[in-house]
């Protein structure tokens, strides 16, 4: 399996050449293009109790979708609804992954997908609910996001702070808690920052460069609200 | 020979890890891959991870971090004679206990609270309800019209609104004291039902209009409408609604009106409305009750609200099911018909020296 991902920037997609046999997951709907020797089956990845908590639990889709070569070789494109950068973030040395609700585009490997309950306050407060997506295994997953992703690596005992809505993934080995963007509660508020994720490494954090919540706020703005 | 234990290992400065073999001995912790040997004295230990299912292992001297899952590591470290590792070992195992068990600890937490907060909105609204003042309903009629199914072709000034306009007022000029001001107007579509809003908006389907055969049979339906605004069926179920929502949103994160949020309301509606089925009955009936008295006060013929239920009944056959939705969510068996006209029995009976109280 080889993969590669194109038009990096606000329209990327993930293009996945597969040989006769080959398999990988990727969420349901985000097919865009693909060769005739490939077939397409919905997949209850982690079984029906698993589907169940990654989607009421997690907020991913209840079905992912099996994409196997079948009769052949072939190729697929997949592509997130969101305008933005697709990643690939490597499990080639036992690392693990949390994922932000709805940034999880396919699993490419032998990838196990759970869904972790959080700490009270960061399930309140972080932006992500109680339950985050948990990947682990052998291989590499692609998560997608809203606008650009940037890499942001944490050394042993360091710290970054990251808005709660730009947060995409994180590694496993990071810890993290909720914190006040500013010095104090009135300058988190009148700031508009209110509160943050503040990781400690080490590990690496994946951050969106835009906040869908905030673009949809922003759209709102505009819409009006009776016809 | 002594047992190779894997983890990932951090150098100074770096975010990058790289996977290495572990060896434990008297002489310390050694690195495989990079030939080097750290010495237990310099080792400190912490349980590592947001979810508190790893632990990290720090040397002091080096800024060298190993990061491990293998519990047997750890179990050999308390065994490893040294006192210093032997106690931060023993802690950073305790840690890990620790966080896993607070883990569920505040996972049940919120549960509970949740649960608690949901059925206190639930119960509360009883002992509630009477010092609730009007325009709360008002109020909430405004907050909560997100909620709410919302007209999606309301009509006016048209034959069938004024007709639906001159049937209501008739009905609510029978109420001696009412806090609410009805309003009545139709909505273009087929499917035979009407709906009420918690402070008196009431909405009569188009689909309901066609299919009555009288004014008498329009009057049954709104009547029965109007006896839910009064007695505010609608300000429970919109107030369990929004509290559900609102627990959706915590427990997700994500916001009203996402797809997450909408599936699980959809999901939860579901279960409600089977749950509930008994409840809904009772306010059914009582609503019937109040709407029979308002129907003979205004002289309405009490028997059409029947026979209107019992010919969609037999309608079944012929229509389409989503339209005949009144049926299921209303449907007239022995019961309610006995109930009925046990009422209207009663009402002749009284009339006309009494008006409807409420």
């Amino acid at each position: 399996m080889q993969y590669e991902t194109m038009h990096e920037g606000s329209n990327a997609v993930l293009r996945v050449d597969l040989q006769r046999g080959e398999k990988f997951k990727a969420e349901a709907g985000a097919m865009v293009a693909k060769s005739q020797h490939l077939s397409i089956k919905g997949h209850m990845w982690g079984g029906v109790f698993g589907a169940f908590k990654r989607s009421f639990l997690g907020g991913e889709s209840f079905f992912f979708q099996e994409i196997t070569a079948t009769t052949g070789d072939g190729d697929i494109i997949i592509a997130p609804s969101v305008p933005g950068d697709i990643k690939i973030l490597p499990m080639r040395n036992s690392e693990d992954y949390y994922i932000q609700n709805g940034c999880m585009l396919a699993g490419l490997g032998d990838i196990e997908m759970d869904t972790r309950v959080q700490k009270l306050t960061a399930g309140v407060f972080s932006g992500a609910g109680f339950f985050v997506l948990h990947v682990r295994g052998h291989g590499e997953v692609a998560v997608a996001a809203f606008g650009a992703i940037m890499e942001i690596p944490i050394a042993a005992g360091k710290e970054y702070i990251v808005d709660n809505g730009h947060v995409v993934a994180w590694s496993g080995d990071l810890e993290y808690q909720i914190v006040k963007a500013g010095a104090n509660w009135i300058s988190s508020f009148t700031s508009g920052e209110g509160l943050a994720c503040k990781f400690t490494g080490p590990g690496k954090v994946w951050i969106q460069t835009r906040n869908p919540k905030g673009f949809g706020a922003w759209v709102r703005r505009f819409v009006p609200s009776r016809g | 020979m002594s047992e190779d234990f894997k983890a990932r290992l951090f150098e100074v400065d770096a975010a990058e890890a790289k996977v290495v073999t572990l060896q434990l001995s008297a002489q310390g912790l050694y690195i495989k891959e990079i030939d080097a040997n750290l010495s237990l004295d310099d080792l400190t230990i912490e349980a590592a991870g947001h979810a508190g299912d790893r632990f990290k292992i720090i040397c002091g001297k080096s800024g060298k971090v190993l990061i491990t899952h293998d519990d047997k590591l750890l179990e050999q470290l308390t065994q490893s004679g040294s006192t210093a590792i032997t106690k931060l070992a023993d802690q950073a195992k305790k840690n890990v206990t620790q966080r896993h068990s607070r883990f569920k600890r505040y996972w049940l937490t919120v549960s509970a609270i949740s649960a608690l907060l949901l059925l206190a909105t639930v119960l509360a609204m009883d002992p509630l309800e009477g010092a609730l003042v009007a325009s709360i309903d008002n109020k909430l009629e405004a907050k909560v019209a997100d909620f709410l199914p919302k007209p999606k072709n309301e009509e006016k000034d048209t034959a069938q609104s004024k007709r639906i306009n001159k049937i209501g007022q008739r009905l609510v000029a029978q109420l001696d004291k009412c806090p609410y001001t009805f309003h009545f107007q139709t909505n273009k579509d087929p499917e035979i039902n009407a709906f009420a809003f918690p402070a008196g908006s009431i909405y009569v389907n188009t689909g309901l209009i066609d299919a009555a055969q009288s004014d008498d049979e329009l009057a049954g339906v709104m009547a029965h409408e109007i006896g839910h605004v009064l007695h505010r069926d609608v300000l429970r179920a919109a107030v369990r609604r929004v509290g559900l929502l609102s627990f959706i949103t915590i427990i997700t994160g994500a916001g009203a009106g996402s797809e997450t949020a909408d599936t699980m309301a959809n999901m939860l509606s579901m279960a409600e409305g089977l749950e509930s089925l008994n409840y809904s009955r009772k306010q059914e009936t009582a609503a019937d009750i109040e709407g029979i008295k308002l129907v003979t006060l205004a002289d309405y013929k009490g028997e059409a609200f029947i026979d209107f239920f019992q010919r969609l009944e037999s309608d079944k056959m012929t229509k389409d099911n989503a339209v005949l939705a009144i049926i299921s969510s209303h449907p007239m068996n022995k019961e309610r018909i006995a109930t009925i006209r046990a009422e209207l029995e009663k009402l002749r009976q009284q009339l006309p020296t009494k008006k409807s109280t409420k």
